[in-house]
């Protein structure tokens, strides 16, 4: 459906380049120009009714009613939310260093939404088909480090230090633990590309072929995005807001954006990985015949739930114990399920599903 | 044509951010401008179809090393770095590097490089098409022992940066022990005790 959609779009621009009498060869150019943004524009929908879900999610955890207000069951609140922090003024601390002050929440922004460069939402459907997808977004997310040490050193505040490597530190050592994780699936996989990682799980998700290492996936994916048990970097009770203390006005709204847009991206990572991707829950009669984008969605809509619900559910971890977690028991654990299963593929002659 | 321009662009632009390396004052633009000159290195491996490297280059590189770098420069906070001097007492070793350097670069430009034969691009690259399987394949076959050598080292060097940090626990430093903590039950760490008057528990 939405490769139908994405072709009829390139068409269009054509028809349009035909009719101003423009060369042929521009066409492609302005396509990925118009495409971009069609995916940009999206995600900030995303995100905004994400915020929307999560405070409902909450309010039914805590039997309220969460946002009901602004619109029919408070649907116009994300919206009106935004507004507010557009027209809010910017405060720059006294001793801030104005231009990285600046720099780190468009950054962070701008990581957040680069990933989506190779989020395959259905078949064919994707901005770039790379071949090394798995790094390139392993990169990327190695990157969400940068906005937020330079927010905390910018801000010239210790909260906003502190905060700063505590997520430094907890993101470069999550990431170790991921990177063999990722690994594991291409064992599996014998290719890098998502699009092939998708496809190669048509027989059995990777969630049930690979299990226990699933959830340890899914619980590295929340401390990535700093979300809730291991929320340090913005613990309120110790650092007031961590990184972004001083941030205030749109300059925070990019930094919320981020931090949502990440959560996005890392359940669609999660659920290309592990769920299948587009791919429906059995592949009969009733279940195929709903078109791939809907399980695509469904599928990272199961996973933010969860996420979001862990929240209000959980308390915080300590510091501690947040590393002893990452280095002690997360690192070892998915080293050993690694070399388990290299032998295992070596012992069964195992060739990798490349498509 | 388009892909020369975009070469250039990204190698101007590398040039000028590793100058800037050199030249800024505050150290910690200095870092930051040594990630956006490794940014446009990866950017140059992805025009020579190498973007395994490219993305080798960004997660190792900018995601963990310049990554400490930037956390010990501003941990020791050079805000108020001393002005700095032309010359200093390395500036003889610095001009004969760029001598050498500089000679180097003569022998390149004079002798061509069209005699350099570039490793990796032979027949099987063609065949499988895929510079990813392509790599794995001359590292797990061609030059194990050298991956494994590599590895040993990086080992080596791990097993001596645990060893220079790992120091004896002092007495009043209290950590939890996980085990410990979770084997505790009521049973052995309460108990009731019968207080005496003006006496008070031993």
């Amino acid at each position: 459906m939405l490769l139908y959609l994405s072709n009829m779009i390139q068409e269009f621009i054509a028809w349009l380049f035909s009719l101003a009498g423009l060369p042929e060869a521009g066409v492609p150019y302005v396509s990925v120009f118009i495409k971009a943004i069609i995916i940009i524009v999206v995600i900030m929908m995303c995100v905004a009714y994400l915020t929307w879900l999560e405070r409902k999610i909450h309010g039914l955890v805590a039997r309220r009613k969460g946002p009901n207000v602004v619109g029919p069951i408070g649907l116009l609140q994300p919206i009106f939310d935004g507004v507010k922090l557009l027209l809010k003024e910017m405060i720059f601390p006294a001793n801030a260093n104005k231009f990285i002050f600046v720099l780190a929440p468009v950054i962070t922004f701008l990581v957040a939404l680069l990933g989506w460069v190779i989020i395959p939402v259905e078949k064919g459907v994707v901005f770039a088909d790379l071949n090394v997808g798995v790094l390139y977004l392993l990169a990327v997310s190695s990157l969400a480090v940068y906005g937020i040490i330079m927010a905390g050193w910018a801000s010239n505040s210790q909260y906003s230090f502190l905060g700063a490597i505590r997520s430094s530190s907890q993101m470069i050592s999550y990431e170790i633990a991921m990177g063999v994780v990722i690994v594991c699936v291409v064992l599996l996989t014998g290719s890098l590309n998502m699009t092939k990682i998708v496809l190669a799980q048509q027989d059995l998700w990777f969630f049930i072929k690979l299990f226990p290492i699933a959830i340890l996936f899914f619980i590295i994916i929340v401390a990535e995005t700093n979300r809730h048990p291991f929320d340090l970097p913005e613990a309120e009770a110790d650092i007031v807001a961590g990184y972004h203390t001083e941030y205030s006005g749109f300059i925070f709204a990019l930094f919320f954006l981020a931090e949502y847009a990440n959560m996005i991206l890392m359940s669609s990572f999660f659920t290309i990985l592990f769920l299948g991707g587009w791919l429906p829950l059995f592949d009969i009669a009733p279940l195929n015949l709903i078109p791939s984008f809907f399980w695509f969605v469904l599928k990272v809509i199961v996973c933010l739930w969860l996420m979001i619900q862990l929240r209000s559910i959980l308390p915080r971890y300590r510091y501690d114990q947040l590393m002893r977690l990452g280095w002690k028991v997360f690192i070892p654990l998915s080293l050993l399920f690694f070399v388990f299963l290299a032998v295992l593929l070596r012992a069964i002659n195992y060739i990798p599903a490349v498509y | 044509m388009l892909e020369a321009i975009i070469f250039y662009l990204f190698g101007t632009v590398l040039v000028l951010a590793a100058m800037g390396v050199v030249l800024a004052k505050n150290p910690v633009y200095s870092v930051l401008l040594l990630i956006f000159a490794f940014f446009n290195a990866a950017a140059i491996f992805v025009l020579l179809k190498a973007e395994f490297l490219a993305m080798v280059l960004i997660i190792v590189y900018v995601g963990a090393v310049a990554v400490l770098f930037l956390f010990v420069v501003m941990l020791i906070n050079l805000r108020t770095a001393e002005k700095r001097k032309l010359f200093t007492k390395y500036t003889i070793f610095a001009l004969i590097l760029l001598v050498i350097l500089g000679i180097e670069l003569c022998i390149f430009m004079f002798k061509g490089i069209s005699d350099i034969k570039p490793v990796i691009l032979d027949s099987n690259f063609a065949q499988l098409g895929d510079a990813v399987s392509y790599f794995g394949q001359l590292i797990f076959n061609k030059y194990y022992y050298l991956f494994l050598v590599g590895g040993l080292i990086l080992t080596v060097a791990m097993i001596g940066a645990v060893i220079i940090v790992d120091k004896e626990e002092t007495s009043n430093n209290q950590r939890q022990d996980v085990f410990l903590q979770n084997i505790r039950s009521k049973e052995n760490s309460v108990k009731a005790v019968k207080v005496e008057i003006e006496k008070g528990i031993k």
